[in-house]
């Protein structure tokens, strides 16, 4: 198992190297007003409170290291769509099951590892800026959600191949954005008002943690759920593999 | 003998080393009038977290032991309910601690934080908190990496699972003692020492609880879940059990009372460890 997730680090080389010059950008770009001192500056300039500025940026970086990290993950499979690398682990100790548990392990550690990054420049980001922001909440959340989609798009990849997996998320993300499309459209929004009232409410949620009553059970739901959800897509996509090789192009 | 000599060797310069990257630090930072609790302490407490994890692969490097036994692996195949027991632990002893304080003190949800805040809020934000120490589980990954992953079989195999768990919970209690002293500033010399004795006291018995863990699923990762969920919830537990005045009148007391279910799980687990130890011995 060890040596299949060391197999996917070696096979993924490039991708990965790019992926840390990504993030490094990133970790330069949080703290670019602070070496530049520009945060009064900028705050000011675009007439946000510095605090605001801040979480701002820092939820800026959150979310980029999220989209990029989600994107990267879901390409790992096409390299090994091989009928012959599919025969041989399925008929080696390690069997269909390891290869799968090896792609949701190897998800896994790179999600940690990235959360991971994010914390330490976050705290970084604290002391240099001696302001503490809510984007290590978002961090936390878009961790789990991330499994969480990894754990409804995976069994779809393995059963139908990267391409055929796809579909999940062809279908998926724009059946979300229509359903948001015709709420903001014909749904009761005046709850929300204007789009500055919802962004003025957002930074008090994470600045002076305002409403954060009405989120907290749904963000102590989402860590419980996506992690069985986790095992049980790991397990479903063990049970889905062989079938899913007969896909594969020859 | 030549193993005996070499296993010692192994264990002073680990132990040297864990302190030395942790305490050093701490001491800077400590000379440099940061206060407690400021952004820049929480950095360094959390760097510090890692010291024993850093010292013990020094250690292995220096030595030329190599990278045996490091329980890296997750081991989950029949070993899932120690994980999930490992996540439930703290809450369990935190609330056996907590009715322990009701039942003495009174206060059942009378404590001033419920003033502004629901029983369904305060539940989800420990499960909330749950789920982040899991996803963070890191620095206490760092600690279990040196303290139970190297030092504690080392001290088995040196003398016996029981001492083993005390020595190994008496240098851990120390090692945390610039975290103890930052604590006490201000305080009494006598306040201090006790303090310290108490913090050893509750690291054997943690140890013990976090060993069991490690030597069931030949893993540290339970443990560092089970030590980063109790770092960050341990204190938020009482909440509901007591009021603040019976934490500032009673400090002390308090302080003990929550220790209780803590010790009796460490007991236990101590005795069941060395017993299964003997009998592996014998068998």
């Amino acid at each position: 198992m060890v040596g299949l997730i060391y197999k996917e680090f070696v096979l993924q080389k490039r991708s990965l190297v790019i992926l840390g010059i990504v993030y490094g950008l990133l970790t330069i770009g949080l703290f670019l007003p602070a070496a530049t001192d520009y945060v009064d500056t900028l705050s000011g300039a675009f007439d946000v409170d510095r605090a605001v500025f801040i979480v701002l940026w820092e939820l800026v970086m959150v979310f980029l290291g999220f989209v990029v990290i989600t994107a990267f993950q879901s390409t790992i499979f096409e390299v090994d769509e091989n009928t012959k690398w599919a025969g041989f682990i399925s008929s080696s100790p390690l069997t269909g099951n390891g290869q799968v548990t090896a792609k949701y392990g190897f998800v896994l550690l790179l999600s940690a590892f990235v959360l991971a990054w994010t914390w330490i420049t976050q705290m970084i980001a604290a002391v240099v800026f001696q302001e503490s922001s809510g984007a290590m909440d978002l961090a936390i959340n878009l961790f789990y959600l991330g499994l969480l989609i990894h754990a409804l798009e995976f069994p779809f990849i393995f059963r139908f191949g990267s391409k055929g997996g796809k579909l999940f998320q062809e279908i998926f993300i724009p059946v979300v954005i229509y359903a948001v499309m015709i709420f903001v459209l014909f749904g009761d929004i005046s709850a929300f008002g204007s789009v500055n009232t919802m962004l003025d409410a957002l930074f008090r949620l994470l600045i002076e943690g305002e409403g954060i009553e009405m989120i907290m059970p749904i963000q102590a739901v989402i860590p419980c759920v996506s992690i069985v959800a986790y095992a049980v897509s790991c397990w479903l996509s063990g049970k889905f593999y062989l079938k899913g090789i007969e896909t594969y192009a020859k | 003998m030549q193993n005996k000599q070499e296993t010692v060797k192994r264990l002073i310069i680990f132990i040297v080393l864990a302190f030395a990257l942790s305490n050093i630090p701490m001491f800077v930072i400590m000379l440099l009038g940061v206060e407690a609790h400021s952004y820049l302490y929480q950095l360094v407490a959390l760097v510090t977290m890692c010291g024993p994890a850093i010292a013990s692969i020094l250690t292995r490097v220096i030595t030329r032991e190599g990278f045996r036994d490091m329980y890296l692996r997750m081991n989950l195949k029949g070993n899932v309910k120690y994980y999930l027991l490992a996540v439930a632990m703290p809450l369990i002893y935190g609330i056996a601690g907590g009715v322990l304080c009701t039942l003495i003190y009174g206060g059942f949800l009378q404590n001033e934080a419920f003033e502004d805040m629901t029983l369904l809020f305060y539940g989800s934000y420990v499960l909330y908190i749950v789920g982040y120490s899991i996803a963070l589980f890191f620095p206490a990954m760092g600690e279990e990496l040196g303290w139970r992953a190297y030092m504690t079989p080392k001290m088995e195999s040196l003398m016996g699972t029981p001492a083993a768990l005390v020595i190994g919970g008496i240098i851990w209690g120390l090692w945390h003692i610039l975290d103890v002293v930052y604590s006490c500033q201000g305080k009494e010399l006598g306040y201090l020492v006790l303090q310290i004795v108490l913090k050893c006291v509750i690291c054997i018995a943690m140890g013990a609880i976090l060993s069991y863990f490690t030597k069931k699923t030949k893993s540290i990762y339970p443990a560092s879940f089970l030590h980063m969920i109790n770092n960050n919830v341990i204190n938020m537990m009482y909440v509901p059990f007591v009021r603040n005045e019976t934490v500032e009148h009673h400090g002390l007391a308090f302080t003990i009372l929550t220790f209780i279910p803590i010790l009796i799980l460490g007991i236990g687990l101590m005795v069941l460890l060395s017993v299964e130890s003997r009998k592996g011995i014998q068998g």
